[in-house]
């Protein structure tokens, strides 16, 4: 049962994923990281977001990406969903076509209409803050419908019946569904954007900083949302956070960033309970 | 005596502290087996790295030294070496690991606490709820509980969730820490049926145990640990 | 006659606009923007269908303009006069059959138009995208990548409010498959018009500095989801009934409700030469051999 000939492929394949913001010079990378410690160069000011970034992604897996501010992680999550393009390396995505057929686009350097077409339908993104993953002007039930219509879905009873169906599943009352954004709580956003993330069943869910600054109930009864949504859909997800908490329940895997670099990756337990590098030493006793 | 399903040899483990600029000594040169339908105790005084062995063959440690060689229906792998991924496989697979705390979504049923596993190996939620059904059974868990959150339960039902939990996947390999710590005596014995079913179904078991009477009860085979200064 | 010195405009401004003009028929739908001139009138009042007009004209055509479905409305009047004033040789009609050229304001004709013609919409607003994105740059990338949700969103959030898409002119319509139109402020009764009509159909913004067009036998769709299909206005009475034009009698045209002084309302065609073509065709004069 494990291992067959028909070994599955990595859903998400990014080798050397490099981001400089700036116009760079050849000795940015050597005069930033953890030696260094900054990821500002000191000859040409550029900003290095992400340097060397390499790691698979297997379909079903939840891998968390764990760093301060600063750390590179978001810019990995805005690469990943097309809203920035690398400077160098590559992202592969592995999926299917509108007609089923195997498809492998690099994430890093997809533009135009296969980028518009990823995001519509093959990725999903929630943010942090919901102004950037919702529409304040249009009802939680419209912000869905949005993606169903994006996704090419052509008739309003579908439309309707599948926002009723996702917001149900996000546990957001049927009630509100024709209600605006603006009039929910904090944590009911967030229940929205995953809502409006799920709705064209992405293969990969994209997850920056989804509870922070949420109370620690409401923060909990997402993370149990995400889980059971994950384990009833089959998702892949890259879960970004500076919490460890957040990474403890959701990852199987965790990379650990600083300064735009892998820093170190494992198992997830083994990150929190045995850390190799100090930097991750030093996360971990700190949130002890 | 049986194939070992488990064969450890020569695991070390110590830990760098960075910030202190230490190493801590943790285990050395640990060697012994588990075999199939046979119950292993880790046994030795507090600071022996009873825990270190098991968190090394779980890899939530990484051992520095050492192989940790997991023999399973579709082949062997040297977990102290395996890739992450493989791991997390032979977890949902081959290996499961039984702690004295269960940590579950709150939310979720006994039932599905338990049913969850198998549904994560592709089994069919029908079946899969049947199979946890019968497991809580075994496990002499009051049905009037399947539908609630263990959040609620006693220390000796949540031990019973969370054993059944294990068993349900029928590992190869079941680690057990202290599972009848701070246990009422029925309970307790609840817990030691189970453990038996398990050997009885061909399991290997591996156990931390601090109960002498417990090992003499339930153990085939005793691994006897001593802290790594001592035994260097 | 040189195409290029005719009328109000000077050349590079005429050879210009039929450029922009061209390149809207060519990409169907597609906002071609130009550089729009002073007019003697203001921004806002038809001058980026005076523009297009005044680049079409030829000594040879014959003129029509309607505001709102009335040739004698102050708009209209003052248009044709401007245009037959500095375009020697122009003549003008009230005739739509007759028209080569027809400027409009929120109507299109209800006599079929034929091959030939063409018509000229005065443009308030030319981007349907402007209502859900106020960003125009933005805008450009949506239609460049045909994303075109967000109107289909106030589609589903006009169904949820109010059983029905509420969009009584201006209703977005598909060209050619690709782009989106704002249609200008023509009912919805309109839209359907337009749809391999045998004309073809310029639209120009004055304020907003773009053309664009609908060819000839081009598809136009309006925007519907496939289980709620696009209606144009019933003017349906109490009893259920059609109203009629109590003029001429028309049941089938776009109607105006007029409230009468005395308290009620009655029905009358929106289209005048329409109706005083029906009038004509009744009465004895006009049934004439």
């Amino acid at each position: 049962m494990i291992d067959h000939a028909g070994e599955p492929q990595p859903i998400l394949d990014a080798a050397g994923l490099t981001r400089i913001h700036g116009r760079g010079c050849p000795d940015c990378l050597a005069l930033t990281g953890d030696g260094p410690g900054t990821n500002i160069c000191p000859r040409c000011r550029s900003v290095v977001a992400l340097a060397g970034v390499s790691f698979r992604l297997w379909p079903g897996e939840i891998l968390g990406v764990m760093g301060e501010s600063g750390s590179g992680k978001s810019s990995l999550a805005r690469l990943l969903h097309l809203d920035d393009r690398a400077t160098a390396g590559q992202a592969w995505w592995r999926g299917e076509d509108d007609d089923g057929s195997a498809l492998r686009l690099d994430l890093a350097a997809t533009d135009g209409w296969r980028a518009r077409w990823l995001r519509d339908r093959r990725l999903g993104m929630v943010h942090q803050n919901p102004h950037l993953g919702l529409n304040f002007a249009v009802s939680a039930g419209g912000n869905i419908a949005e993606r169903l219509l994006c996704a090419g879905e052509g008739s309003f009873a579908a439309v309707r019946r599948r926002a009723l169906g996702l917001l149900a599943r996000t546990e957001v009352p049927r009630g509100r569904v024709d209600h605006k954004p603006g009039q929910f709580s904090g944590g009911m956003q967030q229940r929205v954007q995953i809502a409006r993330a799920l709705a064209p069943q992405p293969s990969l869910l994209l997850l920056d900083e989804v509870t922070t600054g949420l109370d620690c109930s409401v923060q909990a009864r997402i993370l149990d949302l995400i889980l059971e949504i994950q384990r009833e859909t089959g998702v892949a997800m890259v879960v970004v956070t500076h919490d460890l908490g957040v990474v403890r329940l959701l990852a199987g895997r965790t990379l650990v960033m600083r300064h735009g670099r892998v820093v170190e990756s494992g198992l997830t337990d083994q990150i929190l309970e045995d850390p190799q590098h100090p930097y991750t030493q030093q996360l971990v006793s700190a949130a002890l | 005596m049986s194939t070992p399903v488990l064969i450890v040899h020569g695991l070390a483990k110590g830990f760098t502290l960075h910030a202190a600029g230490k190493r801590l000594p943790g285990i050395e040169g640990v060697s012994f087996t588990a075999a199939a339908g046979r119950l292993t105790a880790l046994v030795g005084p507090s600071g022996a790295g009873k825990s270190t062995v098991m968190k090394c063959i779980w890899r939530t440690y990484l051992p520095d030294a050492g192989a940790v060689v997991l023999r399973h229906a579709d082949g062997s792998d040297d977990l102290a070496t395996a890739d992450e991924r493989r791991v997390l496989e032979l977890r949902r697979r081959a290996l499961r690991f039984v702690t004295q705390f269960l940590h579950v979504l709150p939310r979720q049923s006994a039932l599905a606490v338990v049913a969850e596993p198998l549904l994560g190996l592709g089994v069919a939620a029908g079946e899969a709820r049947e199979r946890a059904a019968a497991q809580l059974r075994a496990l002499a868990l009051p049905e009037h509980l399947w539908d609630l959150p263990p959040a609620t339960f006693s220390g000796g039902e949540k031990q019973r969730v969370n054993l059944a939990r294990g068993l349900v996947v029928r590992p190869d390999l079941l680690l057990l820490d202290e599972p009848t710590a701070s246990l009422d005596a029925r309970s307790a014995g609840l817990v030691e049926e189970a453990v038996l079913a398990a050997k009885a179904a061909g399991t290997a078991v591996l156990a931390i145990l601090h109960d002498r009477a417990l090992v003499e009860r339930l153990a085939e085979e005793v691994v006897e640990l001593a802290p790594a200064a001592a035994a260097a | 006659m040189d195409a290029d010195s005719f009328g109000f405009l000077d050349a590079g401004a005429r050879r210009e606009l039929r450029r922009a003009c061209f390149k809207a028929v060519c990409i169907p739908g597609y906002q071609v923007p130009y550089a729009s001139r002073e007019m003697p009138i203001a921004r806002g009042f038809g001058t980026g269908g005076l523009q297009i007009t005044l680049s079409l004209l030829t000594p040879e055509d014959t003129l029509k303009v309607i505001d709102q479905g009335a040739d004698d409305s102050v708009n209209a009047v003052n248009l044709r006069r401007f245009l037959l004033a500095t375009c020697p040789g122009v003549s003008a009609t009230t005739r739509t059959g007759e028209a080569t050229v027809i400027q409009t304001r929120h109507r299109v004709p209800e006599t079929a138009l034929r091959s030939g013609q063409i018509m000229v919409y005065q443009v308030p607003y030319p981007d349907p995208l402007q209502i859900v994105e106020p960003s125009e740059s933005r805008r450009r990338r949506m239609h460049a990548e045909g994303d075109y949700a967000r109107l289909w969103v106030r589609l589903y959030e006009d169904l949820v409010r109010f059983r029905e898409v509420a969009i009584s002119n201006r209703y977005p319509a598909r060209v050619h498959g690709r782009y989106v139109i704002d249609p200008s402020p023509i009912p919805r009764w309109d839209l359907p018009k337009l749809h391999r009509s045998a004309a073809l159909h310029l639209f120009g913004a004055g304020r907003e500095k773009k053309v664009y067009a609908v060819p000839p036998w081009t598809v136009v769709e309006p925007l519907a989801f496939s289980d709620v299909p696009f209606q144009v206005e019933a003017f349906r009475r109490a009893d259920g009934g059609r109203h009629a034009c109590t003029r001429c009698g028309a049941d089938d045209s776009y109607l105006d409700e007029i409230p009468l002084p005395g308290g009620g309302r009655r029905w009358q065609c929106n289209d005048q030469d329409h109706c005083d073509g029906r009038l004509a065709a009744r009465s004895p004069a006009g049934a004439a051999p």
